[in-house]
This record gives structure tokens, C-alpha cells and sequence, in this order.
């Protein structure tokens, strides 16, 4: 395993109650799902779609590293195991192999000779070992959230540098975007010269989703640069767009 | 919390001869063995007391831990009661109990707005994730934190039972000490 895959691992370990197939290339995996199965419900994951998702880093591996498998098998079974004991109650089965191996006649006392007898038996209660945090631990909490909330950004950060949809405005740098302020807002003067507010739709060149989205955004940036003023007296409707105070045609 | 807990696990007429005749030792019992905090109904019910009879046992109970000799203090929380370790022993004997009462998430969201408070819901959700919604409600039912509307979004900060239950006078005492980390909105 590359230190660099080995960093992105330890992000997507378990965390906030969510097993990831990456997480059992952890060092620490084998404690973290125990202590998993511990403190969490086992019905809130699915282990069909973790199969799946085992699947499907299989495929991506292509038999790169058979660690993994074994540790899937291995966490299923664990996991399995909580939903089990969930269902019917903690029970090694150890004691049942042991009664029937052993059988009652062998034990030498003749009640157990009747098939009826239930010994008196009582197990003593054991109390669930929970404890309260202590105030190094709340620290600790708050720097291991920061940490990941910084890992997390950098991620989004590296997708938004190879993924991100220029939207038209960078086409061919600033200069194009401006001129198609240039070219709206003359739009825009062009129409109130004929009347004292002029509505978004009858900017549109297209009636497409690209054409609004694109209009929307110049006009939002001449509205910012104080150039025109935009209202909209309700949700969803329509946009009246005038020309600022500052920019009006009736000033000399 | 489910009532019937307690009688299940006993003879219900021996519970009640034993709750009957020492009151606080059943008390005291009951929130040694329950994993989660007690409702105070749930006392009266396994008692058998009045409120004001539970009310005068569970302060004797509380003075007895108090001692410095008692490793155990009684913890009082939104008419729930449980058992802890006393926070200057706490650091000597966790080891012993590895599993905190809330989960990782739930304090990595918790102390977020710990060192923040009072801080916007939509920023911690910002920090946390989604997930920080669930935990934020969680924080609320158990009393750590509260809530305040501020337009869209809420405010939240943290309660006077999160200073008790740390042992704080105040929010400043938290984030005075050594190693504190800053402040993730500066």
C-alpha cells in the first residue's frame, strides 16, 4: 500500500457510524470495527452493500492486494456475529457443546436424570463500561475534527480544480465575460429607453437553461457593480430588472 | 428508557421487599448497572418512594459519594440520574472502560461548538458534514447544548450541564488550557 493511498484510508476509515471498504486498509482496522461492534448498532450497515463495495475495489485492485479480502470476510463475520447476538442475546455456544458432549449421566448427579430438571442457575449482571469523556479527549476531539474538515476541503478543492464547469464566464479569460456584461447591460439600456423596466425573460436570446443561468450571472454582476437593480416581488418570479439610480438615463 | 427494565431482571417480589426496605442501596444499584442515565419516574417506580422521600434519599446518596474516600459521584441531569467517575480520578482508571458515552462523531461534533459557542448550526454542519444534523439533535436531547433561532439557521451553544459535566466555571477555562486548538473560524 503507497503512504499516499495509506493518508486517504485513514479518512475514509470508520467514522460517524459508516464502515468504508478503504477503512480495513487502516493499520488500526481490526480494533476500530470491534469497537464499532460494540458501541454501534449493527443495523444501521448493510452488509450487502458493503459486498458490493468490496466488489467493486476488487475489480479496481485487480488482485493488487489480497489483504483486503480476508479482512472483509473477517468483519462481515463480526458483524454478522452483533446482529446475531442482537437477535438472540450474547451465547458462545461453547456451553451447549459442552452440555451435549458431556451428556447429564455423566455428570454424576441424579436429578439431572430427569429431563425436566432446569438447574437453578443465575448469571450475574454485568454492567456495559461506558465513561464519561474526559477534557483532554474533547480536545483531542476538536483537533482530529478540524484535521479532517482540512482534509476534506483539500479534496474538494483538487475536484473543483479538475471537475468544475467553467459556466461561460471564463471561456477565454475575464475579457470575454466582460463583454458580455458589456453586451447585456447595453441590452438593458437599450430596452428601458422604450419604458421604465424591463423583465428577465425579454433578455433571454434562447430559452434554454444554459441561456438563463448564464443571463442570471451577468445580471447578478452589473446588479454588484451597481450598474442596474434587479427585484423580485416572489419567489420564482419574475425578475424586473431597472437601471440604478446612479445609472440612470434621465440623469444629464 | 424502557421501564420494564429493572423488573425483568428480578423477582419482582423480592425487588420490591429489597427496594422497600433499603431505598438507596436499590438506587444506587439500578444506576450502577444501567448503562444509560435513569429516569427519575423510573426510581419512584422501583422504589416505591414519594417524590419527596426519593428526593431526600437520592441527596443522602449524593452526600455519601461526595466523601473523599468514593471513587463514584451522582450526576443529575434533566430529572435523569447516573453514575460517574469523579474527574480527578477519571484520568487514572479510563483505561479500564475504553467506550466514552457518545460516540466519536457526536463529540467531534460536540466540541466544535465547545470551542466556538456560541456558534451557527450552518457552520458547524460546514466543519462536521451532514451527519452533524443527527448529532446536534442527540447534543440537544441530552442537554449539552441549546439552541436558538437566528434567521435560517440556528444558534448553539453550549448549556450549563456541559460545564458541569466537564467540571468547568466556564467556557474560557476549556479554551485557556495547555494545547488548545484554534479556532477554526479565525
Amino acid at each position: 500500500m503507497s503512504e499516499e493511498r495509506g493518508e486517504e484510508v485513514q479518512l475514509a476509515a470508520i467514522d460517524d457510524g459508516v464502515i468504508s471498504v478503504e477503512g480495513l486498509l487502516d493499520p488500526g482496522w481490526r480494533e476500530r470495527i470491534d469497537e464499532f461492534a460494540c458501541t454501534k448498532d449493527p443495523w444501521q450497515v448493510s452488509i450487502g452493500e458493503m459486498a458490493e463495495e468490496f466488489q467493486r475495489e476488487l475489480d479496481r485492485l485487480e488482485g493488487g492486494n489480497l489483504d483486503l479480502s480476508g479482512r472483509m470476510v473477517l468483519t462481515c463475520a463480526i458483524l454478522l456475529r452483533a446482529k446475531a447476538e442482537g437477535l438472540g442475546g450474547r451465547d458462545t455456544g461453547e456451553e451447549e457443546e459442552f452440555e451435549e458432549e458431556m451428556g447429564p449421566e455423566l455428570w454424576g448427579y441424579e436429578e439431572f436424570e430427569d429431563e425436566n430438571y432446569i438447574p437453578d442457575l443465575e448469571v450475574p449482571l454485568k454492567r456495559v463500561n461506558k465513561r464519561t469523556v474526559t477534557r483532554d479527549e474533547l480536545k483531542g476531539a476538536f483537533n482530529k475534527a478540524i484535521e479532517v474538515h482540512e482534509r476534506r476541503e483539500e479534496r474538494w478543492d483538487e475536484v473543483d480544480e479538475e471537475v468544475t464547469p467553467d459556466w461561460g464566464m471564463n471561456l477565454e479569460g475575464e475579457n470575454n465575460f466582460r463583454v458580455k456584461l458589456q453586451r447585456l447591460y447595453r441590452k438593458v439600456k437599450e430596452k428601458l429607453s422604450r419604458g421604465k423596466e424591463v423583465i428577465f425573460s425579454a433578455l433571454l436570446d434562447r430559452d434554454t437553461r444554459e441561456e438563463k443561468f448564464s443571463t442570471f450571472m451577468e445580471l447578478i454582476h452589473l446588479q454588484s457593480e451597481g450598474k442596474i437593480e434587479c427585484e423580485q416581488e416572489e419567489p420564482f418570479g419574475e425578475i424586473k430588472v431597472s437601471l440604478s439610480e446612479e445609472e440612470s438615463p434621465d440623469e444629464p | 428508557m424502557n421501564h420494564d427494565k429493572f423488573h425483568d431482571m428480578t423477582n419482582p417480589e423480592i425487588e420490591k421487599s429489597d427496594a422497600t426496605s433499603n431505598p438507596k442501596a436499590t438506587i444506587e444499584a439500578a444506576l450502577f448497572l444501567s448503562s444509560d442515565p435513569v429516569e427519575k419516574s423510573e426510581l419512584l417506580d422501583l422504589t416505591g418512594l414519594s417524590e419527596e422521600d426519593l428526593d431526600s434519599v437520592l441527596s443522602q446518596l449524593e452526600r455519601d459519594l461526595a466523601e473523599p474516600d468514593r471513587g463514584l459521584k451522582l450526576r443529575e441531569n434533566n430529572r435523569k440520574y447516573s453514575l460517574s467517575i469523579k474527574r480527578e480520578i477519571l484520568d487514572r482508571v479510563k483505561y479500564l472502560a475504553p467506550h466514552q458515552d457518545m460516540s466519536r462523531g457526536v463529540l467531534r461534533t460536540l466540541s466544535v461548538i465547545a470551542y466556538n459557542s456560541p456558534v451557527l448550526q450552518k457552520e458547524v454542519v460546514e466543519i462536521r458534514g451532514n451527519g452533524a444534523y443527527d448529532h446536534i439533535d442527540q447534543l440537544i436531547e441530552r442537554n449539552f447544548v441549546k439552541s436558538e433561532q437566528e434567521g435560517r439557521t440556528k444558534l448553539l451553544s453550549v448549556t450549563q450541564y456541559f460545564l458541569d459535566y466537564f467540571e468547568l466555571e466556564s467556557l474560557e477555562e476549556l479554551r485557556q488550557g495547555e494545547n488548545v486548538p484554534e479556532n477554526f473560524s479565525n
